[in-house]
């Protein structure tokens, strides 16, 4: 945020864009949604996580993007950034953000592995990437794999003040949240990032996805061939529930955007 | 209205990082809106014109005629600002001349402002030079530079040596640039255009550029450091000071 007089001043300069003077309602533009699934803490699910998202967000013929950010590269990227993707690269640093501030309707799905989490926010902060995607049609979400332990706590609290303009949403996934309840340790203000609820799968169907060659989206879709019946009958139930959950998600942050549109005393 | 403000950027010793620390200030003066324009010593072919050709005029300080269209026309000018960003081994020779021709009386007499940034490296021969830029100071305002832009292993001197050599300036103010990456260096280099039009993404012309959004980001965030520094010493205030008498029309009214 600008502190001073040279600071706004510095703000004030930027990149003059076509559609910038006749469209300054940025909800007029296609968005570009930016998924940064974080947490700095080891197997709390985000690899899991991004791979289910990304799977939603190609339902129906969708666009979408994954980028691994793991240092053993097991998540579901697809551009190039995999194993050992070291943010202390400049190149690297650029072949990442270089392609994510790309206002091109395609959803981007970042799985941030716990090791790369400071560098990662480090440098989104250092550029300005939230201030520039929020400037340009591209909406960027923090979807935070929470789980039990006050590093967390800590690290999503921290998120939210340093990024104010981006969505931070926690995710309780029951398989590793195991019942407790964590709302008030990861609290938002923001309308639009009401916690997101991953119902309990069973390892056996876990396995079973993790093997399979089918996505969550074949599953979602009904019963794909050379699945036993009884595990795709509830992995189909299982992945309906979760991309439900998705898709009140894209409802909430539509709601967020009609809401801020709208002229002073208009309520939805 | 202002007094002309004559600010030189300068050093004994070459690659500290004079023209980079000018190319911020012209940057700052801009954003800003002060009128300024720039003279580089550079000659032929000076460094500070590469980037800034619209502000900048190549001179040689060693020439009596170069030294007559800087500080003959410090009235007269447009530009209520003057930098001088003065090459490596002519900081004294450059001091010595402003205080011959009358310009360090006319400054200690209020009539201008005049602000030196000396530009410090990581040797202890650049402390020595401290020394020998005091006595040609009289009432500037004095800043020393410390330029980390360069290198990351800079001002390693002992802190109570450093001391001593600071105090012995009245009034000093130190100032940091912190460091930039090297690949933005590097792309800014290449591109030969001021900072915030690299941040802008645009080239010389004002026609649009295609420079990294990240190196332009890592940019924009040095500059704001850069500029934070500014703004402490309080830079904008200085340069706005109005004479303490009437002003002459030229500095060799003060002889």
């Amino acid at each position: 945020m600008p502190t001073t007089d040279s600071h706004r001043r510095l703000a004030a300069v930027r990149e003059e864009r076509p559609g910038d003077p006749v469209a300054p309602k940025t909800t007029a533009r296609r968005r570009t949604p930016v998924f940064i699934v974080a947490s700095p803490r080891p197997q709390v699910g985000k690899t899991f996580l991004a791979r289910l998202l990304t799977d939603f967000l190609r339902l129906d013929g969708g666009q979408a993007v994954a980028f691994d950010l793991n240092p053993t590269g097991d998540a579901p990227g697809d551009r190039g950034l995999a194993a050992g993707t070291d943010l202390t690269d400049v190149r690297r640093q650029m072949a990442l953000f270089d392609c994510l501030i790309v206002e091109d309707g395609i959803a981007k799905v970042i799985d941030l592995g716990h090791g790369s989490f400071a560098q990662f926010f480090r440098v989104v902060e250092d550029i300005g990437f939230i201030d520039e995607a929020c400037r340009r049609a591209i909406e960027p979400v923090i979807l935070f794999a929470a789980d039990p332990h006050p590093v967390s706590f800590k690290a999503f609290a921290d998120l939210q003040r340093r990024f104010p303009r981006a969505v931070a949403v926690p995710v309780f996934n029951e398989t590793i949240v195991k019942g407790q309840k964590l709302r008030e340790q990861f609290r938002s203000a923001r309308a639009a990032a009401v916690p997101l609820q991953i119902p309990l799968l069973l390892p056996i169907l876990k396995a079973h996805a993790d093997r399979s060659w089918h996505s969550f989206a074949d599953f979602h879709a009904g019963m794909p061939e050379g699945v036993p019946r009884g595990l795709a009958v509830e992995l189909h139930a299982w992945t309906r529930r979760t991309f439900l959950e998705f898709r009140e998600l894209e409802l909430r942050l539509l709601l967020e955007k009609l809401r801020a549109s709208l002229s002073p005393g208009v309520r939805l | 209205m202002a007094k002309p403000a004559v600010i030189i950027v300068g050093a004994d010793k070459g690659g500290v990082g004079k023209t980079t620390v000018a190319r911020t200030l012209l940057d700052y003066f801009t954003a800003h809106q002060i009128a300024t324009r720039a003279f580089d010593t550079e000659t032929p072919r000076g460094t500070l014109k590469r980037f800034h050709p619209n502000l900048t005029d190549v001179v040689d300080m060693t020439l009596v005629a170069d030294q007559m269209k800087v500080f003959d026309t410090l009235s007269s000018a447009d530009a209520s600002v003057t930098l001088i960003d003065v090459r490596a081994g002519l900081m004294l020779p450059t001091l010595k001349a402003l205080r011959d021709i009358g310009f360090i009386e006319a400054a200690k007499k209020g009539q201008i402002t005049f602000a030196v940034f000396h530009i410090l490296g990581p040797t202890i021969a650049s402390l020595d030079e401290i020394a020998d830029t005091a006595a040609y100071l009289g009432d500037a305002k004095y800043f020393m530079v410390k330029n980390y832009i360069n290198s990351t292993h800079f001002f390693e001197w002992d802190e109570a040596t450093h001391s001593s050599y600071f105090k012995s300036i009245k009034d000093a103010v130190e100032v940091t640039i912190p460091k930039l990456n090297e690949m933005a260096t590097e792309q800014v280099e290449l591109a030969s255009v001021p900072f915030i039009t690299f941040i802008a993404n645009k080239k010389q012309s004002g026609e649009p550029a295609s420079y990294s959004f990240v190196l332009r980001g890592y940019v924009r965030h040095w500059l704001g450091n850069v500029w934070a520094e500014y703004d402490r010493i309080a830079l904008t205030e200085l340069i706005a000071q109005r004479p303490l008498t009437a002003p002459t029309q030229k500095v060799q009214a003060a002889r």
